[in-house]
């Protein structure tokens, strides 16, 4: 068969998630789902057509013992340390690692225009598939009292309508995000930084976008979802 | 931890998923309290013997720990996306070649399928979602119908639908495949 014919496609999507599959075939349609974005499109809008004949099910309470086998196996290591603290968590979501930071700070920075400023601290966030999506750095003379940060898109990100795109510090420890406010969903700006914030840069572990209601969080925090985060990497 | 009776807004669930994605283990705590009695019941329902489902209901909620930052990419209510999630593990239980062979507790199966799925329709009225589906399941034949919820609720394959509602395995097919494109016209006819 061709998936790549939309029927198909939507005939495999529907029967997928209808769940009617032998193992085997169910097996090889989840092979083609990890890289057939399309197909994935249509389980998604199929899940979403059936998901009300699954609220049917009642709900039964799970013994105990399930939950305390799940906190066992996602680490309760981090408990010592503070929720917002384990910036290994944001590293391995990002994926990023230091080499490729500087390869990929080389290749952006070094062939612009002579105009264009040395940065001193660089983070790429990447989203939950680790692939670079945006790259956010500080100019090296930026003065202190007058800082701004730059930002480049690598690809357009969707902004979904009646919502603004929020920039994250994450100073780690057990201290929670800090915004850098509200951001364009323009390939290449750049925002001024307060006072408050500046004093905090050189000390954050890393930076996320979160999808926020228009004109940023209302709580404080993020308080949608968080679609790239990266490390915050001095490299000057 | 036992279920909270209240069950929160799509909105505060979506906001418990992202600091899961921030790996918050308090909205963690208080999204398994949330939405876990829930998800045990789909898993039950698709699986029909409580040590599958507490074990697929683990792997859910570390899927869903580890996963929360895709939340995001999915572009659907947080319920939709957990029970998804759920769905599928316990279908890949299900169909492990192992389990495919065995057909197991199956008189149990066709007792409990029996008293519930023949018409879910009238339980179906909760959400705008639910009652599009609900009109739209009233246009089909009922064996469509019947095939599309058994299938979907308990996890029923093309071949146990068969031996179910004793019919041959073609016409289970058709049924199911005519059953769910005319789903899909009147849903997305509904939408436009």
């Amino acid at each position: 068969m061709r998936y790549d014919q939309p029927q198909l496609r939507d005939k495999l999507a529907a029967e997928y998630v209808l769940g009617t599959m032998t193992g085997r075939v169910r097996a090889r349609c989840q092979r083609l789902l990890r890289y057939n974005a399309a197909l994935r499109r249509d389980v998604a809008a199929w899940e979403m057509r059936l998901a009300p004949l699954a609220d049917l099910a009642s709900a039964v309470n799970p013994p105990a013992r399930v939950w305390r086998a799940i906190t066992a196996r996602i680490g309760n290591a981090r408990k010592k340390t503070g929720y917002w603290s384990d910036v290994g968590v944001w590293r391995g979501l990002a994926a990023v690692s230091t080499a490729f930071v500087l390869v990929l700070a080389t290749v952006l920075f070094s062939r612009e225009p002579p105009a264009e400023e040395p940065v001193s601290t660089i983070a790429v966030l990447a989203n939950d598939k680790s692939q670079p999506a945006m790259v956010v750095s500080l100019p090296a003379k930026t003065s202190a009292a007058q800082q701004h940060l730059k930002i480049k898109m690598l690809a357009q990100l969707e902004l979904p309508a009646g919502k603004s795109f929020e920039l994250w510090m994450l100073p780690g420890g057990a201290a929670p995000p800090v915004s850098l406010g509200v951001i364009k969903a323009d390939l290449a700006q750049t925002i001024q930084v307060t006072d408050a914030a500046s004093r905090l840069l050189p000390k954050i572990s890393g930076m996320a976008i979160s999808v926020e209601p228009e004109g940023g969080s209302k709580t404080g925090l993020p308080s949608g979802p968080v679609i790239l985060s990266g490390p915050w990497i001095k490299i000057l | 931890m036992a279920a909270d009776a209240a069950f929160p807004q799509p909105e505060a669930l979506e906001a418990l998923l992202s600091r899961c994605a921030l790996h918050d283990q308090r909205a963690f705590a208080e999204l398994y309290r949330y939405t876990s009695a829930k998800l045990f019941g789909v898993a039950l329902r698709i699986l029909r013997r409580e040590d599958w489902a507490e074990e697929v209901l683990q792997e859910s909620f570390v899927n869903i720990w580890n996963h929360a930052a895709a939340y995001a990419a999915a572009k659907s209510q947080p319920m939709t996306w957990m029970t998804s999630i759920v769905r599928n593990r316990s279908l890949d239980w299900l169909r492990r070649p192992r389990q495919e062979d065995t057909n197991v507790d199956y008189d149990l199966l066709v007792e409990n399928v029996r008293d519930d799925s023949a018409d879910p329709l009238e339980q179906l009225a909760q959400s705008a979602e639910a009652s599009a589906l609900a009109r739209c399941m009233t246009l089909l034949d009922s064996q469509q119908r019947q095939s599309i919820a058994l299938a979907f609720q308990h996890g029923l394959s093309h071949s146990e639908l068969a031996t179910h509602l004793r019919q041959p395995l073609g016409t289970i097919k058709t049924w199911i495949r005519r059953g769910l494109e005319r789903l899909r016209s009147c849903l997305d006819g509904a939408r436009t």
